[in-house]
């Protein structure tokens, strides 16, 4: 035997053959160059299994449920699932007065500067406070994604509002006060999109983001 | 044969898994989303034959096959080889995703993988995430068991390269 080369990945895997294995064995003891290549490879293995685990960036999976389900929505849908549905239209706006008209659930969103980590939904359609009352936080119950706070290290939280007539869901990993206000700056402002991007513009400010 | 389980379990249940495997194999979050959005319309849509057993272990075929089609597409326009050129996507500048979820990965294993080819990245997330045994690997490959052997050592080996000049 040379050098043991592409068996000492097999080595350390588990997967040689009973023969092979001795063989192996039998190398290594005689051999420092191959015991060094031995220990360098496992260093390898150890490095790959043992990175962390990888989230999804905030909300992934909430969207792809919404982008879903709106294509199939019942008309009696409920305030939880709608707040499931919020987080679906990235950069669509529904002005106020095409509510009525429009599909059962449109929303507008925006995600502040690139940190995703305050999104600002306008819910076009009234909202079961009997199962949201105390504000959503930690996780929206019957939504098929992860809990929020495994979503996010930082801990997310949600929050729906409802205020001048409009139906706010701000889902963030800001302080619960500051999310409150981010749905406050959203409901006073002229239009929807002046809306979201004065929320935006009032959370980026509260928390220096921009810096 | 039992269905198949719901995409939305899928998701709630092993979305971790799910992706943190697309991540090691795309290496960037937008490829990632995408290959997991994939996975999750071929769960749905019942393209992929379900039998009982580790609920792991047949997503990650899932999940391999879709990144080999998506590999061996775009391999076809050979207007993407350069865009698909590893060095320079390890490079590149990391979109927002990448930043945010990079404040949780002191990950040089990931960085070290993004450099390896696609084959052998393939079989190295295959045996070192996934769990799979060589002969799992090979039928998911559709290679010999000694290509696999032989995949895993020389992506381990380039790995090792990358590890030590950062």
């Amino acid at each position: 035997m040379e050098h043991l080369d592409e068996l000492l990945s097999a080595h350390l895997d588990g997967e040689l053959a009973a023969g092979e294995r001795a063989a192996v064995e039998g190398h290594l003891a005689e051999c420092e160059t191959c015991r060094a290549e031995l220990d360098a490879t496992q260093a390898v293995r150890t490095a790959v299994r043992d990175a962390p685990a990888v989230d999804p960036p905030f909300g992934f999976y909430e969207r792809l449920t919404a982008t879903r389900r709106r294509r199939r929505w019942p008309a009696a849908a409920s305030a939880v699932a709608v707040a499931a549905v919020s987080f679906a239209v990235l950069g669509v706006v529904a002005a106020p007065e095409h509510r009525s008209a429009a599909p059962p659930v449109e929303s507008a969103r925006a995600s502040l500067l690139n940190t995703r980590r305050i999104e600002v939904s306008i819910l076009p359609v009234e909202v079961d406070w009997s199962q949201l009352k105390n504000g959503l936080r930690r996780q929206i119950p019957g939504l098929p994604g992860r809990p929020w706070e495994s979503t996010d290290p930082a801990g997310a939280k949600a929050l729906v509002y409802e205020t001048d007539g409009s139906t706010v869901m701000v889902v963030g990993d800001a302080p619960l006060d500051e999310l409150e206000q981010a749905a406050r700056e959203v409901s006073t402002s002229p239009s929807v999109v002046d809306r979201l991007r004065d929320a935006a513009g009032a959370v980026v400010s509260a928390f220096n983001w921009s810096d | 044969m039992t269905d198949p389980p719901a995409w939305e379990q899928v998701a709630r249940e092993h979305g971790r898994f799910l992706y943190t495997v697309a991540y090691r194999f795309t290496g960037n979050h937008d490829d990632a989303q995408d290959l997991v959005q994939e996975v999750l319309v071929r769960v749905q849509r019942g393209l992929a034959t379900y039998r009982p057993g580790s609920m792991e272990g047949w997503l990650s075929r899932i999940v391999t096959n879709a990144f080999l089609d998506d590999v061996r597409r775009r391999k076809r326009r050979p207007l993407d080889l350069v865009g698909d050129d590893i060095e320079a996507m390890g490079r590149g500048a990391p979109s927002a995703d990448d930043v945010f979820a990079g404040e949780q990965l002191p990950d040089d294993g990931q960085n070290a993988l993004r450099s390896l080819p696609e084959e052998y990245r393939a079989a190295v997330v295959l045996c070192d995430v996934v769990g799979l045994t060589y002969e799992e690997i090979a039928q998911s490959l559709a290679v010999p068991v000694g290509t696999v052997r032989s995949r895993i050592h020389r992506g381990r080996s380039q790995l090792r390269k990358v590890l030590v000049r950062d």
